[in-house]
């Protein structure tokens, strides 16, 4: 897919470079994150990466006071990025195990939504390896790829207002786990007493990182 | 650090603010900070400080403090039965009690120094669903850096501006959402004549509206970056506009954007108030 480049205000681009969950997608996630981070462009205040998506916000810079981009100068910086951005996903460097306790609020409704059993739904959870493809919605919400394409259903119409922490959820291809209580659309499956986020935490606020992989163990009540 | 307030009631919700912590989103943690920075830059301004000292937002009413001892308090933003734009010298032992509300949804004090809070990844803006920090509660105790008795401020009684209005209908301009196109024409011609009433489950997340119900695009599969002033629609077909400790990314289509002064004028609109959107 070409690169896509979409205004959203006078100050931020969003930037659209895949529109499926494939490895090579994931890949070019990661790299143009890590390229953004130690090659920033001239005036970026901030960058929040998407699936396939990143947004760049431009605004106060200490140098050179404040730098408003024309819509030329966005594509400039397009043009530098596709240069040096790849499509390999990088190694995990380690994987990171999440025991659960499956007995989730939403997880007999996506079992009878699916056509699976619960201890099926929990099966496939559980059956793979995903990778960390990007962090956000909340402090450290890890959105985990890919998904079994049998447990794959759309957001809740209405988003809970109130979802506890430690909450394990899917939707669509994702999955992930609530590192506080929020709002949110995802079905809830399980739970997990994993810390997620702990901003005390010094030097590793966040449990895990982009591409970490990470694997989901069924538990019982006692051992989480 | 002068002990300077204890908290009897802290109403609809006090927390502390400042700018907010950009450069986090990546790990999404929301930008944060105060919902009205006009409010909370006049009220340091009052209170002697530079713009970016840490203030204590109050949400709609019903906030009660002891005073510990004497000293100048400056309040911005809404009506709370304390006129808004104005610092008072206040006496040991005078109880503050901002039951009423006439008008705007935050107010800011601010004092001497500004208050010490604790810092959570380079800011004390306080977002309690994600995690940073907690909202203040009865019995807390609220330090400033100075003596309140000696603002830095030499016009005592001579820094009232015009006061700001808080209306509770307002009409923003706004800007095209990056998925503007995907909703239909009718869609996008109903979300600008429609009058959006302001939900009362809105907070610092988001401000919810409530009117018909839009007809909206699916869901996006892939999740994307959430801008604050993102007017996302939820399959209810309800616009929910993203504030300052929102979600950093989602997947809600986004019809519209707001900019930074109209976000603060919208967190300003009380539960009940209208909303119009305009084209830019």
């Amino acid at each position: 897919m070409e690169w896509t480049v979409t205004s959203c205000g006078p100050q931020a681009w969003l930037l659209r470079f895949g529109d499926d969950f494939s490895e090579a997608v994931m890949g070019r996630a990661l790299s143009l994150a890590q390229q953004l981070q130690s090659n920033p462009p001239l005036g970026l205040r901030e960058f929040t990466m998407g699936y396939a998506s990143v947004l760049l916000e431009f605004g106060q810079d200490g140098q050179t006071g404040f730098v408003r981009l024309s819509q030329r100068s966005i594509s400039e910086v397009v043009e530098g990025l596709k240069e040096t951005v790849t499509d390999h996903p990088p190694r995990p460097s380690r994987t990171v195990e999440i025991p659960v306790v499956y007995d989730g609020e939403d997880l007999s409704e996506v079992a009878s939504r699916t056509g699976l059993s619960e201890v099926e739904v929990i099966r496939r959870h559980t059956d793979r390896v995903y990778r960390v493809w990007l962090l956000g919605f909340s402090p450290g919400f890890p959105y985990l790829g890919v998904l079994d394409p049998s447990l794959r259903l759309p957001r809740r119409a209405t988003p809970r207002v109130r979802i506890s922490r430690g909450s394990v959820a899917i939707a669509g291809a994702q999955t992930g786990i609530y590192p506080s209580e929020s709002a949110g659309g995802w079905h809830l499956i399980g739970r997990t007493s994993r810390i997620l986020f702990d901003p005390d935490r010094r030097g590793e606020p966040f449990l895990l990182r982009p591409a970490d992989a990470v694997r989901f163990v069924a538990v019982g009540e006692g051992d989480v | 650090m002068f002990e300077f307030l204890e908290i009897l009631s802290p109403g609809c919700g006090a927390t502390w603010q400042d700018e907010g912590r950009p450069g986090w989103k990546r790990f999404g943690v929301p930008p944060g900070g105060w919902m009205d920075g006009s409010a909370a830059r006049e009220a340091n301004s009052l209170a002697g400080n530079k713009e970016d000292a840490v203030v204590l937002e109050l949400a709609l009413q019903g906030a009660k403090f002891r005073v510990l001892c004497p000293g100048w308090l400056a309040l911005a933003g809404a009506s709370m039965g304390w006129e808004p734009g104005t610092a008072r010298r206040l006496a040991r032992g005078e109880v503050i009690d901002l039951k009423q509300h006439d008008e705007g949804v935050y107010a800011y004090l601010a004092a001497p120094g500004g208050w010490v809070a604790p810092e959570i990844l380079g800011s004390a803006a306080v977002s309690a669903r994600s995690g940073l920090g907690r909202p203040l509660e009865k019995g807390d105790i609220l330090s400033c850096r100075e003596d309140p008795q000696r603002p830095h401020w030499s016009q005592v009684g001579q820094r009232r501006r015009r006061r700001m209005a808080y209306p509770p209908s307002v009409e923003v301009e706004v800007w095209p959402g990056p998925q503007w196109n995907d909703f239909s024409k009718e869609a996008r011609q109903q979300f600008l004549r429609e009058e959006w009433r302001a939900s009362a489950r809105s907070d610092r997340m988001g401000v919810r509206l409530e009117g018909s119900r839009l007809e909206t695009p699916p869901a996006i599969m892939l999740s994307e970056p959430v801008l604050i002033g993102s007017v996302q629609v939820t399959g209810e077909g309800q616009p929910i506009v993203t504030m300052r400790d929102g979600p950093t990314v989602g997947g809600y289509p986004k019809i519209a954007l707001l900019d930074q002064g109209s976000c603060s004028r919208l967190a300003q609109v009380p539960p009940g108030g209208t909303i119009r959107f305009l084209t830019r």
